[in-house]
C-alpha cells in the first residue's frame, strides 16, 4: 500500500494526465476588441491550458490573463469548447500581434479513443524527468464543492469550470471552459472565515467555494486534476 | 548516466513533465487599513530550458491548513463578514527566454466606512511553483 503518494510519480494508482491536443497560433487584430476561432478537431470539449506572447519565440510569455498583468501580452480571454478554441484579444489601438500555445487534455468523462500527436517536440516520457500523478474528475456542478482526495498531504490542482460570454458586438454566444482564472484561496476549514471564489486544499479535502459572482442558471460542469504534487 | 540507459515510457503519448520546482517565501509586512492597492514582491530566477506550464500553491502563515492553488492563486481572507479582504494574488511567468518571474501582488480593502479590523499583521507566504513540460522546438 502507497503511504506516501510523493514517492511514486509514476504508478497505475495514479494516472499521467495524457496531452492530447497541441497548437500554437497568431492573433493579428484588425480591430480593437476582436474574436478569433480555431476549430480544433477533437470529439470532445478539451481542457486547456494557454500561454500567450508578444513574440513568435514566447521569450517572455505568460498565462494569459496574469500575462497582460505582467505586460507580457494583451489582455485576452481564451475558451474551448465542442469544436472551436476562442480568443477574444483586447489589443485596443496599438493592435499588436499576440501569439498563444494551447495544449490540451481530454475531459476524464470522455470514454472514446484518444489519438496520438506527433512526437516533434520533447513532451514524451523519458527518466531525465519526475512525473506528475494526477486525480482527474468531473463534478456536474459550478457551485462549491467538497472532494475527498485522502492524500495526506496538501495537493496542487487546478480546475477548469463552466463559463459563458455573450458577445453581442460579434453576434456571437460563447458557452464553453477555461482555467478558473480565480483559483486559489485556501481557506481555513474551521475558523468560520468565508471567502470568494476559492479553492481550497487540505490533507483529505478540496474545497471549492463560489463567490458572489452573477449565478448562473442551468446545470454546469466543474473539471478539476488533483496532481500529486505537494502545494 | 548515458542517455542509452535511458528508458523511454510509454511513448505513444505526451504527459506533463516537471522540469524544476521552486520554492519561496516572502515577508509582507504588518499595515493598517487604507491600503487599497498594495505593493508587489518579485522573485527571479533563471530557468535551463524554455518551460511551458506552471501550477502554483500559496500557503498563508496564519493558515497552514489550506492552499491556495491553480494556474494562478489568490490566498484571501475575509474579515468583519466579508467587508475587508486581505488578497494576496499570486501570478508566474516568463520575462525572457532564459528569466521566471513569481509576483505577489498585495491588496486590502474594505467595502465599508467603518470596518472593525484596521491593522493587518505582518505575514509570511510560502510559495510553491512547479514548472512543467519543455516548450515545442522553434
Amino acid at each position: 500500500m502507497v503511504q506516501d503518494a510523493r514517492r511514486f510519480q509514476y504508478t497505475s494508482d495514479y494516472p499521467q494526465p495524457l496531452v492530447t491536443y497541441r497548437n500554437q497560433f497568431t492573433l493579428a487584430p484588425t480591430q480593437d476588441v476582436q474574436l478569433f476561432k480555431f476549430e480544433h478537431g477533437l470529439p470532445y470539449m478539451p481542457l486547456i491550458l494557454v500561454k500567450a506572447s508578444l513574440t513568435s519565440d514566447f521569450a517572455a510569455s505568460g498565462d494569459p490573463w496574469t500575462g497582460a498583468n505582467l505586460g507580457i501580452n494583451d489582455a485576452m480571454e481564451v475558451m474551448a469548447d465542442n469544436k472551436y478554441i476562442y480568443v477574444i484579444l483586447f489589443a485596443n489601438e496599438n493592435r499588436r500581434t499576440n501569439y498563444i500555445r494551447v495544449i490540451g487534455f481530454a475531459p476524464p468523462d470522455y470514454d472514446g479513443a484518444i489519438a496520438t500527436i506527433p512526437n516533434d517536440s520533447n513532451f514524451r516520457f523519458n527518466s531525465d524527468y519526475n512525473y506528475a500523478g494526477c486525480i482527474a474528475g468531473v463534478l456536474n456542478t459550478g457551485d462549491s464543492y467538497e472532494i475527498e482526495h485522502n492524500l495526506g498531504y496538501i495537493p496542487q490542482c487546478r480546475c477548469w469550470q463552466h463559463d459563458e460570454i455573450t458577445l453581442s458586438d460579434f453576434g456571437i454566444d460563447i458557452s464553453g471552459y477555461r482555467v478558473k482564472q480565480a483559483s486559489g484561496i485556501g481557506i481555513p476549514i474551521n475558523t468560520g472565515v468565508e471567502t470568494q471564489n476559492n479553492i481550497s486544499t487540505a490533507s483529505k479535502y478540496i474545497i471549492y467555494k463560489r463567490g458572489n459572482e452573477d449565478i448562473r442558471v442551468g446545470a454546469y460542469k466543474t473539471y478539476y486534476h488533483i496532481y500529486t504534487l505537494e502545494g | 548516466m548515458s542517455k542509452l540507459n535511458r528508458f523511454i515510457i510509454n511513448s505513444d503519448y505526451d504527459s506533463l513533465k516537471i522540469v524544476d520546482q521552486i520554492s519561496w517565501t516572502v515577508s509582507v509586512p504588518s499595515a493598517t487599513l487604507g491600503q487599497e492597492d498594495g505593493p508587489t514582491y518579485d522573485y527571479n530566477f533563471t530557468v535551463p530550458n524554455d518551460v511551458y506550464f506552471d501550477v502554483l500553491s500559496v500557503k498563508h502563515s496564519n493558515y497552514p491548513n489550506s492552499v491556495a492553488t491553480g494556474t494562478t492563486a489568490t490566498f484571501s481572507v475575509l474579515y468583519d463578514s466579508g467587508n475587508t479582504i486581505a488578497q494576496y494574488e499570486v501570478t508566474c511567468g516568463k520575462t525572457s527566454a532564459t528569466n521566471y518571474r513569481i509576483r505577489v501582488k498585495v491588496n486590502r480593502i474594505w467595502g465599508q466606512s467603518s470596518p472593525a479590523t484596521t491593522t493587518f499583521g505582518a505575514v509570511n507566504l510560502t510559495i510553491k511553483l512547479n514548472l512543467l513540460v519543455p516548450s515545442e522546438q522553434q
